[in-house]
């Protein structure tokens, strides 16, 4: 009996172990992101400063000299939040431009793609699967592809340099009708059918019925899109010609030497609403993926 | 539950708040895209007069009120002050000088008053004339003396003595600008401070008499300061604008600051947020590179007034541009110059085109325009490549992709067809290899208007006569001298891997069946020649000169383009004997190369209006223009006949009488040197063997051309071995396998 | 009857009202462009637009740096996307047996989705840097300097990137899919002593298939996404081995060869459908038979 419990005991901690060593892994990236935003810019350039050093192609070059990954700044420096916040409002611009462009997407999205997934989920027929395979096949096409089409599009319908180019595309992105309607095709047809003979009409089954049991998928879908634009790097670069309505991702993106410990700063007050979202979402995350709610799994 | 609500109740809050903040930000939006509009409907049309007496130079100009221009007018010595009025009437102001005295420069108080910087030499002309004197003359505007304010020569510290500028503030201390520094008279002539600035100052103007503000090029950027008198010292003044090199400022009676920003005309009142966009110059043929000064006007006429250095003669010009309807201006057809930089010869040749031209206009469209970074300026102009919304006219040496690139996507026009079917144009009149420069496969790609041939320049004692060596000769030649000997000047093995791929790198593709071999002894080679360099050199300013250090024979090559003969005499000098521009190592071929030097242009398939476009390249291969380079270094002309004047030119002695009146040849060019200029070059007119010799150099370079990405890799990768983390070999054979690649998705 | 198949006929109509906002979108802004990449495929510029059927194709398909591109992707999905299934499987069983820090631990796994793709680089950059971090770890095991972004080892950087930036999504989806699993089965298994391979294999997998399928396929969409952090990480021409099919996409795209590009889309999409259609049908079959 003893010895089963001391096996028990040694199997449940090294387990954790296990799951230690891969949550260091895991984990290291985003620490590093936060410690060094707290390292002056000196200590950042001669840490990283030979990984970056470029030549004047402007090639990335590669120095021989010790590159030091630092998890602990020598000295705590609020310099880089400093210039970020209060020297150079354009960092916070251009962070209100990323909420103006991805929180109209996320949320006009979700109220597309619920609707979609509704329709693709009822009466079921061989039009309706080779369109959401359609759908399927769209949502795989890498961006460089469709991006030159989505320029000409977007300038015959007078759309180039506005938000407009980058809010319509993706509101109607088949992403989220596709993970949507993934959930929704799990929900019993037993719990439609009884409300549909109770008298329910098409638009009362789809309010009362589907909706709710979709809110943590959506939850969850909200999140998953929200990540994607919130990193969006091409479209914006494309499209709005005017960089005063390019989203902090785009600065992101391209970090030149001497902006090293700015963009870990950047990158720090980036994750801010990524993370709000993870913490309020993160429970949807693992309940809204499976339809838990009716018979079966 | 309560979370799920908060999150949902956040989302639409976020939701709201960037539908309302777009809506906000919208109706901001449009407010620039209306002014746009309202600027578009507007142009301001230009009228333009020589200034001038007949016989006298125009030497320094200041802008009185309501648009009077006074100007001081030279001839043989003797200098008088006019005044030009906004009627066009132009009439002098009688100035009584003394003996020896001239007006050096004009300025004004905050009366209307005028301030004269008078000067008294020595004695007057010649090379040696010593400033003696220097009053400040306050006078009416009708000429009455108000007041002279003698300061003897208590600001003259050198030879190099020279007022740019004069102004008085409202508390009555005159400002003086020198060249590098300000000085400050108080009314009895005493001096109160000399500011310096330790560098050249480009304006100083006074702010509505109040403040005193003075603009130089600073550490890192151009800069604006305030003169802090009590101080005795500038201080910085607090703009959100920022100025660039080339930036002209002044004080505006209707604004506190006018200044010009590349092609655009601003204004400033201190405290905005923003300065005011007035009118881009080269919408009213002006080129903003010639401007010395402008003003607004109470009705809206901007009065400008620049001077044009590219013909034999200065021209002083005075433009009055008044704001019209745009309905109210004949059309003309518009054509578009794309480009990713404006330099300052595009910028002539275009308003030149314009000036002349009465069917069509060039815009230029500066893909750089805001502050974008280069892969967003690639992006746009890609994208508007290909989708057929290009300009008419592509700028070559700025354009962000390459020859190839176009060619291969069908953008560039074939301009052989033009060129044999216009009667006013003859290929035979045209320097071949600069033709060839931009030709591919028997098609002509793009036009330029004038050259410069990239060398290497030694002494033919040390490299011999020949017209080309290979990299064995050089590293003989390296291995023969002493160890402290450097064979260039200031050259990293950066620089100079760079300097061999220029004219080599192409030999290690074989475009035609896509492969490479970076990875024989050829190209490692090279690599190993690039190692023997230093990793970093720093510039050592108090160091040698490269003249000392040829002369001592420490230095052996200077790597150099040559755009004219003086240039070539120049070198002559600096060597010190018969020299050889033996061009870049290569095995065999012509070493040299021929490198636009000016207007290079290509016209895009999608033009509507070629025929505009061609109008364009005639006008830059014309002969006037041909003829009149802007300025002595500007490269050779391509049109044989004007190269052929410009070496007459070249080779044909001026002569000039000295104080004594004795005759002596005038310098075609003088060049100085070293730290403080002790090294002075003059060149005179040229030989005709130094005339042959450049025409020959000419006839047989050939044409520069290495892939960028190419390039990038190759720097990319060699690094590596720079550093010692590889050997040559393993760079070399990464550099082959991330070339091949390349190459194959060229194919 | 009658009544019941015109409500049917009502129903399937009012369906289609429900998915005509995203039809009526996806048509503007996802089928059209997708002509418009099939236009561009057959002319022979975008400038002339003279027909060349497909010649396009034909010189996509003979390009070597295209096969390279096509056949280091398919390598590397081949290797990454069923690493990424079976190890986020096993995190999700593990976090599933009765273990402490439970949920803290899943969080953690979920935050490389937060990282900024800028940081991801960066970092990347210094870890995998010739004097970085892992060739430090390594030279204590007394193993030699590895250049990792320009030698065969490449490739191993990007799946352990790709790994690291997945595993934590598709360890939720698995965890979520083991929770629905009837507890009344597994207890029924253990109490007839299944051994404990027997229930992994024969009651989890097969609740499970329904979610491998559809993590393979999140997982495949995933492998296209990373290629960003890809491009970032190795320059427009990389180390052959590492060159992917987005490294061709996009330089063709950089030198405006729309044509090429449309073409090599074109291919890929179709590869695509395969892939998908034959994971679409087997999630229908595998799907139906847990069902019932």
């Amino acid at each position: 009996m003893r010895k089963k419990k001391v096996k028990i005991f040694l199997k449940k901690w090294s387990a954790v172990l296990i799951a230690a060593f891969f949550a260091i892994l895991f984990l290291m990236p985003i620490i590093l992101t936060i410690t060094n935003s707290f390292m002056a810019s000196s200590e950042i350039s001669s840490n990283y400063g030979q990984v970056f050093a470029s030549g004047s192609t402007g090639g990335k070059t590669y120095i021989s000299e010790k590159v030091n990954l630092k998890f602990i700044p020598d000295m705590v420096s609020f310099s880089q939040y400093i210039t970020v916040l209060l020297k150079s409002p354009d960092y916070l611009f251009k962070f209100w431009n990323s909420v103006i462009l991805v929180a109209p997407i996320v949320f006009f999205q979700l109220m597309v793609a619920v609707l979609a997934s509704y329709g693709f989920t009822r009466y079921r027929g061989r039009i309706k699967e080779i369109i959401f395979f359609t759908y399927i096949i769209l949502m795989l096409m890498p961006y460089q592809v469709t991006l030159v089409p989505n320029y000409l599009v977007s300038s015959w319908l007078h759309l180039l340099d506005t938000r407009w180019a980058i809010w319509l595309p993706g509101i109607f992105s088949p992403f989220a009708v596709y993970l949507l309607t993934k959930f929704m095709r799990r929900i019993p047809i037993s719990v439609i059918e009884a409300a549909q003979i109770d008298g329910a009409g098409e638009w009362q089954i789809f309010r009362r019925i589907c909706l709710p049991l979709c809110k943590g998928c959506l939850c969850s879908v909200a999140i998953l899109v929200f990540i994607d634009y919130w990193n969006m790097v091409e479209q914006p670069l494309i499209l709005l010609s005017d960089d005063t309505m390019h989203p902090l991702s785009v600065f992101l993106s391209k970090i030149k030497n001497g902006e090293i410990g700015l963009a870990f700063a950047v990158a720090t007050i980036y994750m801010i609403p990524t993370l709000l979202v993870f913490l309020y979402g993160e429970d949807y995350l693992v309940e809204g993926i499976t339809y838990q709610g009716g018979i079966k799994g | 539950m309560k979370i799920r609500n908060w999150l949902a109740a956040g989302i639409v809050v976020i939701t709201t708040l960037a539908l309302a903040g777009c809506g906000g930000k919208g109706k901001e939006e449009n407010v620039p895209e209306a002014a746009e509009s309202a600027k578009d409907d507007f142009i301001y049309v230009a009228e333009y007069e020589t200034l001038g007496e007949e016989g006298y130079m125009v030497g320094n100009v200041m802008s009185g009120d309501e648009g009077t221009i006074y100007f001081v007018g030279g001839k043989d010595n003797q200098t008088k002050l006019f005044v030009r009025k906004m009627d066009g009437s132009q009439e002098e102001i009688p100035v009584d000088l003394a003996e020896n005295t001239v007006i050096s420069v004009i300025g004004k108080d905050t009366e209307g008053n005028l301030l004269l910087g008078l000067e008294t030499y020595d004695q007057l002309g010649g090379m040696e004339s010593k400033t003696e004197n220097v009053t400040i003359r306050k006078i009416s505007p009708d000429g009455t003396v108000l007041q002279d304010v003698d300061t003897g020569k208590a600001m003259v510290k050198d030879d190099s003595f020279y007022m740019q500028s004069l102004l008085e503030d409202k508390d009555g201390n005159y400002y003086v600008c020198l060249q590098n520094s300000i000085c400050v008279i108080k009314q009895d002539g005493q001096p109160y401070c000399e500011i310096d600035v330790g560098t050249y100052i480009g304006s100083m103007f006074s702010v509505k008499g109040e403040k005193v503000l003075v603009s130089y090029f600073g550490d890192v950027a151009y800069e604006v300061q305030e003169v802090d008198l009590a101080g005795k010292r500038l201080k910085a003044l607090d703009v959100p604008i920022t100025f660039e090199y080339g930036t002209y400022l002044s004080g505006g009676e209707l604004a506190d600051i006018l200044y010009t920003v590349g092609t655009k005309l601003y204004t400033y009142n201190l405290g905005d947020e923003e300065p005011v966009e007035i009118l881009n110059w080269v919408d009213s043929d002006i080129d903003s590179g010639n401007l010395r000064d402008f003003q607004i006007l109470a009705d809206s006429r901007v009065v400008a007034f620049s001077m044009d250095w590219s013909s034999d003669e200065p021209k002083a010009e005075l433009a009055v541009l008044t704001k019209k309807n745009r309905a109210e201006v004949p059309e003309k057809t518009v054509l578009t110059y794309g480009t990713t930089y404006i330099p300052y010869f595009a910028k002539a040749d275009v308003v030149a085109f314009n000036k002349q031209s009465d069917k069509y206009r060039i815009e230029i469209k500066d893909y750089s325009e805001g502050d974008k970074d280069y892969e967003t300026i690639v992006s746009l102009w890609s994208a508007d490549m290909s989708s057929g919304n290009g300009p008419d006219i592509i700028d070559m040496v700025y354009s962000p992709v390459e020859l190839e690139e176009l060619v291969s996507m069908g953008v560039v026009e074939d301009l052989n067809p033009y060129l044999d079917k216009d009667a006013d144009m003859n290929r035979e009149d045209y320097v071949e290899n600069a033709l060839k420069a931009y030709e591919e496969d028997g098609k002509l790609y793009a036009v330029m208007r004038c050259f410069g041939v990239e060398t290497m320049i030694g002494k033919e004692s040390d490299i011999g006569t020949g017209t080309s060596w290979t990299l064995d000769d050089v590293m003989a030649l390296m291995d023969s001298k002493e160890s402290d000997v450097e064979l260039f000047e200031y050259t990293t093995k950066y620089n100079a891997l760079q300097m061999m791929l220029a004219i080599n790198g192409d030999k290690f593709v074989d475009e035609e069946n896509g492969t490479c071999h970076f990875n024989d002894g050829e190209f490692i080679k090279i690599l190993e020649f690039a190692n023997r360099f230093p990793q970093e050199v720093t510039y050592d300013q108090n160091g040698p000169s490269d003249v000392e250090k040829i002369r001592k024979g420490k230095l052996l090559l200077l790597k150099e383009t040559v755009t004219s003969v003086q240039q070539y005499q120049l070198y002559e000098n600096k060597f010190g004997g018969a020299i050889n521009m033996i061009g870049y190592p290569t095995s065999g071929e012509s070493g040299t190369m021929i490198t636009p030097n000016g207007t290079t242009v290509a016209m895009n398939v999608n033009s509507k209006n070629k025929e505009g476009v061609w109008e364009f390249m005639k006008f830059l291969l014309d002969q006037e223009r041909q003829e009149n380079l802007q300025s002595a270094n500007a490269g050779f002309p391509v049109m044989k006949s004007a190269l052929e004047k410009q070496f007459e030119k070249d080779m044909t002695a001026e002569y000039y009488e000295d104080a004594d009146g004795t005759k002596k040849e005038m310098p075609k060019a003088t060049w100085t040197s070293g730290a403080s200029g002790e090294v002075t070059v003059e060149v005179f007119a040229a030989s005709q063997e130094q005339v042959d010799r450049i025409r020959q150099m000419i006839e047989t370079a050939g044409a520069a051309r290495i892939d960028s990405q190419i390039f990038s890799i190759i720097i990319d990768e060699s690094q590596s071995y720079f550093d010692g983390q590889k050997k040559a070999e393993d760079a070399a054979g990464l550099i082959q396998e991330r070339v091949q690649v390349y190459l194959n998705e060229k194919r | 009857m009658k009544r019941d198949k015109n409500k049917r006929k009502r129903g399937r109509k009012i369906s289609s009202i429900f998915l005509a906002p995203s039809i009526l979108g996806v048509l503007v802004f996802f089928v059209l462009p997708f002509f418009v990449v099939i236009f561009y495929s057959v002319v022979d510029n975008p400038i002339n637009h003279q027909f060349v059927f497909l010649d396009n194709f034909k010189m996509v398909f003979t390009n070597a740096a295209f096969r390279q591109a096509a056949s280091n992707t398919m390598k590397f999905s081949a290797i990454a996307v069923p690493l990424a299934v079976a190890l986020s499987l096993g995190l999700a069983m593990l976090l599933d047996s009765k273990m402490p820090f439970k949920s803290q631990f899943r969080t953690f796994f979920l935050t490389p989705m937060m990282v900024p793709i800028a940081s991801i680089v960066l970092i990347w950059q210094v870890l995998f840097h010739y004097n970085g971090m892992v060739n430090d770890i390594t030279s204590l095991f007394g193993m030699g300097k590895i250049d990792w972004l320009k030698s065969d080892h490449a490739q191993i950087v990007i799946i352990v990137l790709f790994l690291w930036k997945n595993l934590g999504y598709n360890m939720i989806l698995f965890m979520a899919a083991l929770s629905s699993i009837p507890k009344d089965i597994l207890e029924v298994a253990i109490l007839e002593s299944a051994k404990p391979w027997q229930i992994f294999w024969f009651i989890k997998i097969r609740y499970l298939s329904s979610t491998l399928l559809f993590v393979t396929i999140m997982s495949l969409i995933n492998s296209f996404k990373v290629f960003r952090e890809i491009y970032l990480l190795t320059d427009d021409y990389p180390y052959p081995t590492v060159y992917m099919m987005q490294h061709f996409m996009n330089n063709t795209f950089g030198k405006l060869d729309y044509q090429r590009l449309s073409a090599a889309a074109i291919m890929m999409s179709l590869v695509m459908v395969v892939i998908i259609g034959i994971l679409f049908l087997a999630e229908n079959y595998f799907g139906r038979d847990v069902e019932g």
